[in-house]
């Protein structure tokens, strides 16, 4: 909060706060920290979801330990592209290559629903619903490779029709973010380049154009609500919005993103730093309002891997989540396409 | 009951023609009554109640849920006395000894396949009548006759004697004559006519040419014998025929055998050509002074030459021709070939032939020949007789003039003239153009058509691959395309300088030979690609690509595999290269054109609300904000696209607004070129502007306050120099039509807390009392307007009063409405006395609708009652008819008593 300078920031510490080098089976497309920062749940090219727990292990860097807690599988037949859990943990969905949208219980690690009304590759899920807290969620909104913005849903049991097609996308739609005010937009960011924001509240359709395919949107989660636009594109830039007019505040480059889904996202609790991983195996922050990439991280040398990255693509840092968790340091986790997953914290 | 209806169609029918004027014509011929045929039992009756019948009354067809198709008796194999199996023979001994049967199609039908068998069969001609070599073989001209009159070979004795074969092996033939002739006593073999005695009949033989038949049926009919058969005459029926001559012409005579076919056809059919006789043979045969021996002595003789009649080509004719002097003038010279002596064909007997010169028939002298004139010869014989190795004139050999007689070579005016000696025409062969007109002969020059201009070489070219099929199957369009191409470079051979010419092909205008030679100099410019015949039809099966923009610059792809030329390997680098910078600035130049603005400003690194931001209207589903916890942001849409839980389109074309990504530039109206000109042209200040605005906000870290939804101030203060547009009471609050509103939604304004309270109370009461529902569907339009109208005050209120006043109608309680209301009373008593009225009218009415029920009930059943045993439907209709006026004046009063008494409550 008070903290004005770039150097101020903590940097990541050189080695992993815990290390999953075997997470999965080829690559590792996603990793999602629950609700409350305690697990992760990781989606691979293995087409199986794991359950983690996030807590630093005894041996941070042993593999042997490192066992999920559960294993979600059999449901889909591709690779898992997209995860998102509930608010309350109970549930969460999965979606992939296979077009199927996949409801499931954490618990009972059962498939609740499917939805299958895309007719391409689902590249993000997530849940929606009335922002105050307890609320459950009511939304599952899809899209992917068919440019369609789907609402499902979820309180009506028998519903498989969506609520709302919205097929404003040109081309594929590779990333979902929510939030705005009391949660009522909904972001997606597409390969034609434009972001568009559906407001439901002011009924709104709200289109930034970046004229580069967009690869991952975040939003600054603040509980004024949304400022800023965290928008990443493939053209090795980071692009931050001002959800407001659209007009640019900041520009991050100096990383590699050109062929990948490289998520990238605003430092959590204290959104001031911009992390994101690149397609050289690199994690990288910059200082969010002067633009300056302020650490660039090698993942597999941080995590002393012992298995060396089979090819140069294989390097590449495709997610980067930060603990959503109110208080406390910044922790980071990534999922590698070496099928690795690690925390990374300050 | 039919005769009724019968009946009633002819009065019908009857009282049509009464009405038509008398001057009405009719024309064509009218469809039968319908009284005459049976009536259709489907008359009148919708599809699904019409029913199929076969002629047996039998319905087939139940309908496919029902039972489907019916067949046989009941669905069986077998009738109505059962199922009998065919009586088992056993094959082997049917192999032996019994007949084998087999089975036919036949077997397998049962009546009504039968009769359409029977009417498939169509009556037609016998094949094979006109001559096949079977029937030459058969050697007997008379033979076709026979078959033609429908009679066996066996009934013409003559031929049987000349076949030397037995009657009785030969089936007699049963044609319709015959069994006539048959009924009439008649026998085969046997003349037509009275018997007659003996000697008549061997008279009558001996007349007609046949052997004398061993007389013994003397004993069987009282000395009377029946006449002899009369052969049926041969014709010289050549049954390959070719020519254009006349039955029966033999050839090769010149007008006497036209003369002498012309009074065989005069005589009648019963004397062939070969037997034609003169008017003292006729004499001779019919006068009896002639002895029988001498007529028969003759007949012999004649018989014996019919035997082997001569017929052209035929190499025993030319023995009866060249025999003696027959060949020769009568003065010694030799024939021309080709030419008969006229007594030849006239009499063929020897007879004749020694008396031709006795004939009353005049001779000519021979012309006189000119002085000075010398007979040629050589010129007769050398060119007409080219195939007789030695021309040998006058006084060839036999063989040689019965070849040459044989042949009978086809001749023209020229060759006629040579045998005739005429001297040949100077000059070239004459042309038919000499013979036009000149204005024939300048409109057949422009039959000859100039041909398109196209370069010697390209046509060359192709023509190296004019064995593609390029015009598919139509090789007569292949020929001319060759033809043109040969024409092009035949004469750029020969170095003529005006444009090549082509004849007209046949049967083609010359408009439409000029288009397709059109067709064809451009056909052959293109590129072809070598594999002919798969390139062809494959070339087919995909679609060309897109022009792009950029087409001109393209280079035309060079058809067939590509040949690379050697080339060093730095040269080829070279040009790849270049090659791919080529592609690579295209494609930018390409992609820079169709660039929205948006796009171009974006690339310009000048985001912001008036460049790379747009915003259209968004109509979410109420679902979809109920589910989010948000107010339906459009409450005041209307229509289908509200209703709820449904999948639909992100609606922007129903509202005007084009997507700027979707239709390019040209759509988006709001969007003003100029200004985003302008405001691109000040893009940098103003990028530098909010840059130290966001620095300054970074250190204020002001955007994390409380004060949320704060705009930079640049954009308010552009929001506020926006002028603001009077609001017509039509546009308040109707979205995109009200620019206040869209404005206030953008800056985030909230209407009144009772607004919301109107909204949201509503909302709130559903989900409390239906915690499960679902789509909250019942939560109807029409409730929530008329809740807003209690609830809301201001504007809103007034505005949905006035949506709403010309929508619902005042809701009435039920038991309030009246009845019966005269529409003159509806106004003025109504409210006065209208609850007690109704309470009065309520009995009264009743009371007429069951009068009404009851007559109802009583036609009802007439009807049923009229309904007799054969099912008909339509049988009340006359009965009806009948009473027409008791009905009507009845109808009339009951009405007449409603209306009175309803009138009377009041």
């Amino acid at each position: 909060m008070t903290t004005t300078k770039a150097a101020a920031h903590q940097p990541l510490g050189q080695r992993p706060l815990l290390s999953l080098p075997a997470a999965h089976k080829g690559v590792c497309h996603i990793v999602r920290y629950d609700a409350n920062g305690r697990y992760l749940l990781s989606g691979g090219a293995d087409r199986t979801i794991k359950l983690w727990n996030a807590a630093a292990s005894p041996q941070p860097s042993s593999s042997s330990a490192a066992q999920p807690i559960k294993v979600y599988q059999g449901a889909h037949s591709h690779e898992i592209l997209a995860l998102d859990i509930t608010r309350d943990n109970a549930r969460f969905a999965s979606g992939g290559p296979d077009k199927a949208v996949m409801l499931w219980d954490v618990p009972t690690s059962t498939v609740l629903r499917r939805f299958s009304a895309h007719q391409g590759a689902i590249n993000d899920v997530r849940f929606a619903g009335p922002s105050n807290d307890g609320a459950q969620a009511q939304v599952l909104c899809t899209a992917g490779f068919d440019g369609v913005l789907r609402f499902y849903d979820l309180r009506a049991q028998g519903a498989w029709r969506p609520i709302l097609e919205a097929k404003d996308a040109r081309d594929a739609i590779q990333t979902i973010c929510l939030g705005g005010q009391d949660g009522a937009s909904v972001w997606t960011g597409s390969v034609d380049g434009v972001v568009r924001q559906y407001d439901l509240r002011k009924g709104t359709l709200t289109q930034d154009t970046v004229d580069e395919p967009v690869v991952s949107l975040s939003l600054s989660s603040g509980a004024t609500g949304a400022q800023l636009l965290l928008v990443s594109t493939s053209d090795s830039t980071h692009r931050l919005l001002d959800v407001a007019d659209g007009s640019l505040l900041q520009s991050f480059t100096g990383h590699k993103n050109e062929a990948y889904r490289c998520h990238s996202t605003l430092s959590s609790p204290i959104e001031d730093q911009v992390v994101a991983g690149d397609e050289d195996g690199k994690l990288r922050t910059w200082d969010l309002v002067t633009g300056k990439q302020s650490q660039a991280l090698d993942v597999a040398a941080g995590a002393e891997t012992t298995i060396p990255p089979r090819s140069a693509r294989s390097r590449a840092v495709l997610w980067t989540e930060c603990n959503p968790r109110k208080e406390g340091p910044l922790q980071i986790v990534t999922g590698g396409a070496d099928g690795a997953v690690h925390v990374w914290s300050a | 009951m039919t005769s009724r209806h019968l009946a009633r169609l002819a009065r019908d029918d009857h009282h049509h023609h009464a009405a038509q004027p008398s001057s009405f014509v009719t024309i064509g011929t009218p469809l039968p009554p319908l009284v005459g045929r049976g009536r259709d039992p489907n008359e009148g009756k919708p599809a699904w109640e019409q029913e199929v019948r076969d002629e047996q009354g039998r319905r087939r067809f139940h309908g496919a849920f029902t039972g489907g198709w019916s067949a046989g008796y009941y669905n069986s194999v077998g009738s109505k006395e059962g199922w009998t199996p065919q009586t088992f023979t056993s094959s082997r001994r049917a192999g032996t000894g019994g007949e084998r049967r087999e089975a036919r199609p036949e077997d397998f039908m049962d009546d009504e396949d039968l009769a359409e068998l029977d009417e498939t069969r169509v009556m037609g001609s016998r094949a094979g009548y006109a001559g096949a070599g079977q029937e030459k073989s058969r050697h007997a001209e008379g033979d076709v006759l026979s078959d033609l009159l429908g009679l066996g070979k066996g009934a013409i004795p003559g031929e049987v004697d000349a076949a030397g074969e037995g009657t009785g092996l030969i089936a007699p033939p049963s044609s319709l004559g015959h069994k006539i002739l048959a009924r009439m006593g008649w026998k085969a073999g046997e003349g037509l006519g009275a018997l007659v005695k003996a000697e008549r009949r061997a008279l009558l033989e001996g007349m007609l040419g046949l052997a004398l038949s061993q007389v013994n049926a003397a004993v069987g009919r009282g000395g009377l014998i029946p006449p002899p058969d009369t052969p049926l005459p041969a014709l010289t029926l050549d049954l390959d025929k070719r020519d254009s001559c006349g039955l029966g012409w033999r050839g090769g005579s010149g007008a006497s055998a036209a003369t002498s076919s012309s009074t065989s056809a005069q005589r009648g059919f019963d004397i062939s050509v070969l037997e034609e006789e003169d008017e003292d043979d006729l004499a001779d045969i019919y006068s009896s002074s002639e002895s029988l021996s001498d007529a028969l002595q003759r007949r012999r003789g004649k018989q014996g030459k019919q035997g082997a009649p001569p017929t052209r080509g035929d190499a025993s004719s030319s023995t009866s021709i060249t025999d003696s002097n027959e060949q020769r003038w009568r003065d010694g010279k030799a024939l021309p070939p080709g030419f008969v002596l006229e007594a030849v064909i006239d009499d063929n007997n020897d007879r004749a032939t020694i008396q031709s010169a006795s004939h009353a028939r005049d001779w000519f002298p021979p012309p006189q020949v000119p002085d000075g004139w010398k007979p040629d010869p050589f010129k007769v014989w050398g060119s007409a007789k080219a195939s007789v190795p030695p021309p040998a004139p006058f006084l060839d050999t036999a063989a040689a003039a019965a070849t040459s007689s044989s042949r009978q070579p086809q001749r023209d005016a020229a060759g006629r003239a040579q045998i005739l000696g005429e001297a040949p025409m100077p000059g070239p062969p004459p042309s038919l153009a000499n013979y036009m007109s000149s204005s024939t002969a300048t409109q057949a020059a422009t039959s000859t058509i100039p041909l398109p201009r196209l370069d010697p070489a390209t046509a060359r070219v192709a023509l190296r691959d004019h064995h593609a099929r390029l015009f598919g199957n139509d090789s007569e369009k292949q020929k001319r395309y060759v033809c043109f191409l040969e024409r092009i470079v035949e004469s750029s051979e020969s170095g003529s300088e005006e444009p090549a010419r082509m004849p007209l092909p046949p049967g083609r205008t010359v408009e439409e030979a000029l288009a397709e030679l059109e067709k064809f100099a451009r056909l052959a410019t293109k590129p072809k690609p070598t594999t002919s015949a798969l390139s062809a039809t494959m070339a087919s099966r995909f679609a060309p690509a897109r022009t792009t923009q950029g087409a001109g610059d393209v280079p035309a792809p060079t058809p067939g595999l590509y040949q690379p030329t050697p080339r060093s390997r730095e040269e080829s680098e070279m040009e790849r290269k270049r090659r791919e910078e080529e592609e690579r600035l295209r494609a930018e130049r390409a992609r820079e054109e169709e660039r929205s603005d948006e796009q171009k400003a974006a690339k310009a690194g000048l985001f912001g609300s008036g460049r790379t931001r747009r915003v259209v209207p968004f109509f979410p589903p109420k679902l979809l904000c109920k589910r989010f916890g948000v107010a339906d942001p459009h409450p005041e849409r209307a229509g289908p696209s509200s209703g709820e839980g449904e999948v639909r389109e992100h609606p922007h074309a129903e509202e005007g607004e084009g997507d700027p990504f979707d239709a390019g530039p040209k759509s988006g109206e709001k969007w003003e070129r100029s200004a985003a000109r302008r405001e691109i042209a000040r893009g940098e200040a103003r990028w530098e502007s909010s840059r130290r605005e966001l620095l300054s906000r970074a250190g204020e870290r002001r955007w994390e306050d409380k004060n949320e939804g704060q705009p930079l101030a640049t954009a308010e203060k552009e929001q506020a120099e926006e002028p603001r547009v009077v609001r017509s009471l039509e546009q308040v609050g109707l979205g995109e039509g009200d620019e206040e509103q869209l404005i206030e939604i953008e800056r985030g304004v909230r209407p009144g807390r009772e607004v919301f309270r109107a909204v949201f109370e509503s909302d709130g009461e559903e989900d409390g009392n239906s915690d499960g529902e679902e789509n909250g569907q019942e939560m109807g339009m029409e409730r929530k307007e008329v809740d807003r109208l209690d609830r809301a005050g201001g504007e809103w209120s007034s505005k949905t009063a006035t949506a709403t006043a010309t929508t619902t109608l005042p809701v009435l309680d039920e038991a309030q409405r009246p009845l019966f209301v005269p529409r003159a009373k509806t106004q003025s008593e109504a409210d006065a006395g209208g609850a007690a009225a109704n309470k009065r009218s309520r009995p009264r009415a009743e009371e007429g609708k069951k009068q009404k029920s009851k007559k109802a009930k009583a036609s009802r059943g007439a009807l049923t009652f009229d309904l007799d045993g054969e099912g008909e439907e339509e049988g009340p209709v006359a009965q009806k008819k009948a009473k027409p006026a008791e009905k009507g004046e009845k109808r009339e009063k009951a009405a007449a008593g409603v209306r009175v008494k309803a009138s009377d409550l009041f």
